[in-house]
């Protein structure tokens, strides 16, 4: 710039300064044509290795979700079959209920009632066999109770 | 990691069975009535058997979703449906 300066103003500079300049100026615009090539070729390496590297995130990601749904499907299968088997457990149960209900009522019919509301004319109930029946349902309860403290 | 359910969420319920104590007097009481209060002791001891089943199927529920999604495979304790698994 001094130079241009000092030419437009018609000073004379030493013909030596004049050469070093008319020599670093082209020096100059050379390294700056090979830095900016080294910057673009880095700008595009950056470019590219970006994209890559979200191309093999995505596909990461891809795999992680396909194992993801893989163990939902198993967890889902799972949870309906054990849904199936607590019901059945439950049908088996109730079934059972409904069996003992029906013997203590049986039973019940079957022994004679007061005559004509005397009272010393009832026969004695066999409250054992209701007993053993309501045993029968309390077996059942902790059984189940046993079979799911071993599902812990 | 899915998180494991606290002790008191898994409790199970326990019935002591009858022993047939006998005092040695004998009341009257209407078979009518009677029989309906061993219907609902029936009932109650089924729901509690119930219940337990289904305190079985949580904590069967809980175990086996835990394993699968921290190993990604169905542990041989845990049911599955048949067909319906995924290739």
């Amino acid at each position: 710039m001094g130079f241009l300066i000092s030419l437009a103003l018609g000073w004379k500079w030493p013909g030596w300064l004049a050469r070093l300049f008319g020599w670093v100026v082209p020096v100059l615009v050379a390294l700056a044509a090979a830095g900016a090539t080294i910057a673009l070729i880095y700008h595009k390496g950056e470019s590219a290795g970006r994209t890559k590297a979200e191309v093999q995130a995505e596909r990461a990601h891809a795999k992680t979700v396909a194992v993801a749904r893989t163990d939902e499907r198993h967890a889902q299968a799972t949870v309906d079959a054990i849904g199936k088997r607590v019901a059945t457990e439950d049908e088996q149960t109730s079934i059972l209920v409904q069996t003992k209900i029906r013997e203590m009522h049986d039973a019940l019919d079957a022994t004679p009632g007061t005559l004509a509301g005397n009272p010393r004319s009832a026969a004695p109930f066999d409250a054992g066999g209701v007993r053993d029946h309501l045993n029968a349902l309390v077996v059942d309860a902790d059984r189940s109770a046993d079979a799911a403290d071993a599902e812990r | 990691m899915l998180p494991t359910p606290s002790a008191e969420t898994t409790k199970t319920e326990r019935l002591p069975t009858l022993t047939g104590k006998k005092s040695g007097e004998l009341i009257l009481i209407d078979k009518g009535e009677y029989g309906e209060q061993l219907d609902l002791l029936a009932e109650a001891i089924g729901a509690v058997a119930r219940l337990n089943n289904r305190q079985g199927a949580r904590n069967a529920y809980d175990r086996c979703v835990k394993a699968i999604f921290e190993t990604g495979k169905v542990p041989a304790a845990c049911p599955t449906d048949g067909g319906a698994r995924s290739p």
